[in-house]
């Protein structure tokens, strides 16, 4: 609906749509709430429009999470920052309903208008709603009230600050469990706020005792503080406080902390530096890759190149490499196969020889592992491996794993070793190919799988632009017309799709010669879906071939098509006809 | 709130939303008549029309419980009066269940009706029942509700906060409740003990056993992880955030009976919920909740309830339960269909064509 | 047919096709005009519609659209393929609208290549319980597409028979037929009936037990192998291939090789972790089951918030 059509909008008529039944159009009037009170002036507007939705709180989960988004760019149809704090009570009465989005959306909202909002107003207005709601009664005001406190504490007086800070302190001692998570996740924001003399004492006193929570699910969020708490601290007051933490942390005893801190750990690393690192953060994090738990194994697997990429050399082969030998037989598949996504980035940090000594015989083992996505995420990253150590001795070991590969029952699989065979040819040479692939490229020709049969005529073309079309007048159209009498439609489909893809790489006279025939003989075929197929090849034909061949050989083949009892031949016949026509009258 | 990613498996806010998603759907069933409840609308803020498959399940889970419990109910001793003996119930987990007020309409509550749960759950609880005078009538003029300690108490209903893994407190919550543990006492665990980790599992099942000399453990849950509907199951419940932290430790029917035996129960049987649907539940209620819906989901349905199990366990010190609990429900019985029937095409579950399936 | 004339109507269509497989729903208006072209195609089939080989036969896919597009990356794409859908293509999955409007718009497109049957879901009544009306109230803000829809499933035909050999259908065989003409003489274009033929074509199962049995779905009944050899032999037919049984490795022979169910929605309801599979039979009338799986869902926004009901 456009602007000019919408007429000036009476409160009424808005009221109306927001109790009708339907949510549908209670929704759409609340994402209209601009151009309402655009309609309605900036007095109005405050005077009646928002008083109305501070009303309006009983609503729909979906409605009210509308009406907290828009509330939180609604500042200009006010009349301004000078009146922000008007929006203030319908974005507090949000921040107690039930459901967590909403809650969410509406301590976002708050937030923004929060950070435009003049210091005295925030003192006036926003400083009072934070109190009110770190004291409601229900839970869920004080989950929300934890997260403005950030936007709240810059512009308090020091009396007022002293007050926030305490009250940040019972709010992490809360009783509902819920309460002390939004506090936790929450005290890294908070912090960045608080000076720095503060920071060392309450602040640090609040974080200790959220790590020694009784609830895992709260410790876990102080997991996360640590991080972002670290980076505000000196480094020699990281190590002395937010160290012992983590190593702490990494023998919780509940799972999914250590699973955290198997995730942040990297992050921890920076935020300590190297060498606390080295001394107390290696032991840990070989703890964590053998953790009873398999969740935190594949937490930790998944990080072993990043956290290697901050270790020397040394280190990561004398502590790390042994861990990563044992993952790579660990009884779960989701930590090998999350081991198998970042192993091979770390053939450049150990180098060629401790490569090839130690990693090659795991991404070896890995490649032959039971669980697809395993097989899968080490093929899908080999190249990483060919810079360190030569695509030579590479291919020498995976020759055999290919092999087995390129007949694995996932389809996926499958797919993935044929889109590597053109790296292994460009880097391999002619020689490889000739005694080995070859027959396995033409295997997957014959895939029962399409996608697998449509990628093989790809390949087919890759390696003919690769090795040129001599080697494969030799390698690959003898084997290719050969399976044009298959006897089921879609391999004879998949040889005619690889003849249009081989004809430009071949020279025309090859083309003329060996392929086009066979195509021409392809349009007598009983089955219609070939004989239309013809036609598109036929068509993808016209520019590569001499003038005469088209009107000599195709054109006439074309009409025959033209003519042809099902309506799909004739159609596809007549577009290549047309595009004959094109090419003679653009020449 | 950031949502954690170690949260993702398996955490607390997720497995407690299980409990709306249940009242949704117990409300779903019965607004189309599987049963009667005047009270769950009540708990429910926004309600949803679940597939005829969801409905009848639920339904089937509500009969058995129902069916056991009034057997529970019924029994007297030998020489003991008609409603003479004093009667417990303690619902572990028990979330915005109303079984409590619909026995109370139904004329058969029991002496004293006891529900457990997270103190998020219980807060909810409580101020609904505060805020309602529909539920409070039932729990009493004197009952007291405090809303910050998400408690209810009266004479006849507690509503207690406690994390069931914490052992120590279950006694103190007992004795708060003012339980006695030498009455006869039917404990409820429905999709609880399953959310929590192995240890705590047996932890709760011996200390129900240790505790209270005459009781029945009724627990009603998922089985059989390791077949593809039940890997497909695993996944989808980590994915929405409720592993099933338990069902490895006990993945079959024996090891639900072993559960409880190994925790010093006298006797424990477990029955997939298939068997239960078609050899427990009465067939008279079967017939008339099966026409209330067209329903198209036969082979699904049959999966859908093999991977359930109620499972029950005695404890008998007064020597009343001799006769509780399923038909026939020896071991090694041989054959479980029902006595060839002549009308065996509606008596029978439809093993047949689902064994091809295979 | 007007070659330059036909490719221009196409260029719609085949823009409507291409949009279609990416999952995204066309316009209400565009719905309305491709089903009135979809109904004269449809209405000039057979009740029992004859089709050559080679075709790839396929059952239930239920919604479930990314399974439909593996299903074309297993099957090969469509025209190049030609494809026999045997019915229930909307509810449950949550992708009905797409699902079922790339099906008709292939066939509106290609009608020689692909041929789709009716299942008992492709009728009013059982879609307001499975889904499928409130998907298109979902996606459209209003009924009219699944009103659309639903006129347009009366014109779908019933069966198919496949070089007078194999015949194909939604559910099974009907103690008030006896020979394909039976079938050929009814009018079909009417909401699927509560009993009778024509329901019984849709709702029927095979069954291990001998002769007709009812049916536990409380529509259509079971029929044992001894139904099947008889039918088969009066009607010179090889093989019943149909669908509308979940089987958990996507195809399951039955009485003998004389029946076949067929299953294309992997992982049903994404809850029953079963194999999906398609026949395909060859021009030298060979058979090959190609089974497959659930595609890979990434990056499809639904798969973290929804996932289907259980008891909890």
């Amino acid at each position: 609906m456009s602007m000019a059509e919408e007429p000036l909008y009476p409160i009424a008529v808005l009221i109306d749509e927001l109790k009708n039944d339907d949510i549908q159009l209670r929704l759409n009037s609340i994402r209209r709430l601009s151009t309402i009170a655009r309609a309605l002036g900036e007095e109005r507007t405050r005077k009646e429009l928002i008083p109305f939705l501070s009303e309006n709180n009983d609503d729909d989960d979906e409605v009210l999470l509308a009406m907290a988004e828009e509330l939180g760019v609604f500042i200009p149809y006010v009349g301004g920052v000078e009146h922000a704090h008007v929006l203030l009570p319908p974005l507090e009465t949000l921040c107690t309903v039930e459901e967590t989005c909403v809650r969410d959306k509406a301590v976002e909202s708050l937030c923004r208008i929060g950070s435009q909002m003049r210091e005295n107003d925030l003192v006036e207005w926003f400083i009072p709603l934070v109190k009110r709601l770190a004291a409601g009664e229900w839970f869920t005001a004080r989950v929300s009230a934890c997260g403005l406190f950030h936007i709240a504490y810059p512009s308090a007086p020091e009396m007022l600050k002293t007050e926030l800070r305490s009250i940040y302190s019972q709010l992490c001692q809360d009783d509902m469990p819920m309460v002390r998570r939004s506090a936790a996740s929450n005290l890294g924001k908070f912090a960045a706020t608080v000076e720095s003399a503060h920071l060392k004492a309450d602040i640090m006193q609040i974080f200790e005792d959220l790590t020694q929570d009784d609830q895992d699910s709260v410790r876990l969020l102080a997991v996360e503080g640590c991080a972002a708490l670290g980076k505000l601290l000196e480094p020699p007051d990281c190590v002395a406080h937010i160290l012992p933490v983590i190593v702490n942390f990494s023998q919780d005893k509940s799972w999914r902390v250590r699973y955290m801190v198997a995730n942040q750990l990297y992050e921890l690393c920076e935020a300590v530096g190297p060498e606390p690192t080295r001394m107390d953060l290696v032991p840990a994090y070989v703890r964590l890759l053998r953790d009873n738990e398999a969740e935190v194994r594949i937490a930790a697997a998944g990080k072993v190149t990043k956290f290697c990429r901050i270790l020397s050399p040394e280190l990561a082969i004398q502590h790390i490499l042994p861990c990563v030998k044992e993952l790579s037989s660990d009884s779960s598949q989701h930590v090998r196969s999350a081991l198998a996504s970042v192993i091979m980035g770390m053939a450049p940090v150990l180098g060629k020889d401790a490569t090839i000594e130690q990693l090659l015989p795991i991404f070896l083992s890995l490649l032959k592992d039971e669980f697809p996505d395993v097989r899968l995420n080490i093929i899908s990253k080999l190249d990483q491996v060919n810079q360190v150590i030569g695509i030579d001795l590479l291919s020498q070991s995976l020759l055999p794993a290919i092999v087995e590969l390129a007949e694995d029952r996932h389809w996926r699989v499958r797919l993935a070793i044929i889109e590597y065979i053109p790296l292994l040819a460009s880097q391999l040479g002619v020689g490889f190919f000739d005694d080995k692939l070859g027959a396995l490229c033409m295997q997957w020709m014959q895939d029962k799988v399409y996608s697998i049969r449509d990628a093989a005529a790809n390949n087919l073309k890759r390696l003919a632009e690769e090795f040129g079309p001599e080697w494969a007048m030799q390698h690959i159209i003898p084997q290719v017309l050969e399976m044009v009498n298959n006897s089921h439609y879609l391999y004879r489909m998949t040889i005619l799709r690889a003849i249009s893809l081989l004809a430009p790489v071949m020279e025309s006279e090859i083309t003329c010669s060996k392929l086009l025939p066979v195509v021409i003989n392809a349009s007598k075929d009983r089955v219609p879906n070939i004989k239309f197929n013809v036609a598109k090849v036929l068509q993808s034909l016209i520019p590569i071939v001499d003038q005469s061949v088209v009107e000599k050989t195709i054109r006439p083949c074309l009409v025959e098509l033209g003519e042809d009892p099902d309506v799909d031949v004739r159609y596809f016949a007549n577009q290549a006809l047309q595009s004959i026509d094109h090419v003679m009258m653009s020449s | 709130m950031a949502n954690s990613a170690a949260d993702s498996r398996s955490n607390r806010t997720a497995v407690q939303a299980t409990n709306d998603d249940a009242s949704a759907s117990k409300l779903s069933c019965v607004k189309k008549g599987y049963m009667k409840d005047d009270y769950i609308h009540l708990f429910v803020r926004r309600p949803v029309r679940r597939s005829p498959i969801i409905n009848r399940g639920y339904f089937a889970r509500w009969a058995a419980l129902r069916k056991l419990l009034y057997q529970f109910l019924d029994c007297e001793g030998c020489n003991g009066e008609k409603g003479h003996t004093k009667k417990q119930i303690l619902s572990l987990g028990a979330g915005f269940d109303t079984t409590y007020f619909q026995l109370q309409d139904e004329g058969k509550a029991a002496y004293l009706y006891v529900e457990l749960d997270f103190k998020e759950v219980t807060s909810k609880k409580a101020s609904l029942i505060e805020s309602c005078s529909q539920l409070r009538d039932k729990v009493g003029a004197t009952a007291s509700i405090s809303l910050e300690n998400g408690e209810v108490l009266s004479d006849q209903y507690k509503l207690l906060p406690v994390d069931l893994r914490d052992i120590q407190k279950l006694d103190d919550v007992i004795s708060l409740a003012n339980m006695d543990p030498g009455l006869p006492t039917f404990v409820i665990a429905e999709c609880v003990l399953i959310y929590l980790d192995p240890d705590s599992s047996r932890s709760i099942v011996g200390w129900a056993s240790k505790t209270f000399s005459t009781a029945i453990f009724f627990l009603y849950e998922q089985i059989h992880p390791d077949d593809a509907f039940g890997q497909q199951m695993i996944r989808n419940l980590e994915s929405r955030g409720c592993a099933l932290l338990g069902i490895y430790a006990t993945p079959t029917l024996l090891a639900k009976e072993k559960l409880f035996l190994d925790q010093g129960w006298q006797k424990a049987v477990a029955w997939d919920m298939l068997r239960v649907y078609s050899e427990f539940v009465d067939a008279r209620e079967r017939h008339r909740i099966e026409p209330l819906e067209l329903f198209d989901e036969f082979e699904e349905w049959h999966m859908m309830q093999e991977h359930y199990c109620v499972a029950y366990a005695i404890n008998d010190a007064m020597g009343w339960y001799g006769k509780f609990g399923f038909p026939d429900d020896q071991q090694n019985v041989p054959n479980t269909s029902p006595a060839a029937s002549p009308l065996g095409h509606e008596a029978a579950p439809r093993h047949t064509s689902l064994a091809n399936f295979r | 047919m007007d070659s330059s004339v036909s490719s221009n109507s196409h260029g719609n269509l085949d823009e409507q096709i291409s949009q279609l497989m990416q999952c995204k729903p066309l316009s209400e208006q565009e719905v309305r005009v491709l089903c009135d072209k979809a109904k004269e195609i449809l209405m000039e089939e057979s009740n029992v519609q004859p089709v050559k080989s080679p075709v790839t036969i396929c059952g239930d896919i239920h919604g479930q659209f990314h399974d439909l597009a593996e299903l074309f990356r297993i099957g090969g794409k469509c025209p190049d393929t030609n494809y026999l859908f045997m019915g229930d293509y909307v509810d449950r999955g949550y992708y009905s609208v797409e699902t079922v409007t790339l099906l008709v718009a292939l066939k509106v497109r290609y009608p020689q290549r692909i041929t789709i049957l009716r299942g008992n879901h492709e009728s009013r009544q059982i879609t307001q319980v499975y889904g499928f009306y409130d998907e298109c109230l979902r996606k459209y803000g209003n009924a009219n597409v699944w009103k659309i829809f639903t006129d347009l499933f009366d014109y779908f035909p019933l069966t198919a028979l496949v070089e007078s050999e194999i015949f194909c259908l939604h559910g099974g065989l009907s103690p008030s037929i006896e020979t394909l003409d039976n079938i050929r003489n009814f009018d079909r274009v009417q909401e699927v009936p509560h009993e009778g033929p024509m329901c019984d074509l849709l709702w029927s199962d095979p069954d291990d037990r001998c002769g007709w049995g009812i049916s536990p779905r409380g529509a259509g009944y079971t029929f044992g192998q001894d139904i099947s050899e008889q039918f088969n032999h009066t009607n010179n037919l090889k093989l019943i291939a149909r669908a509308h049984q979940l089987v958990m490795e996507g195809y399951n022979w039955g009485h003998e090789q004389k029946v076949v169910t067929i299953f294309s929605a992997p992982n049903y309801c994404y809850r029953c972790g079963n194999m999906a599979s398609i026949l395909e039979v060859d021009d030298c009338k060979g058979h090959t089951f190609i089974q497959f799986e659930p595609a890979p869902r990434r990056g499809e926004p639904d798969v973290t918030r929804r996932t289907p009901d259980y008891f909890l």
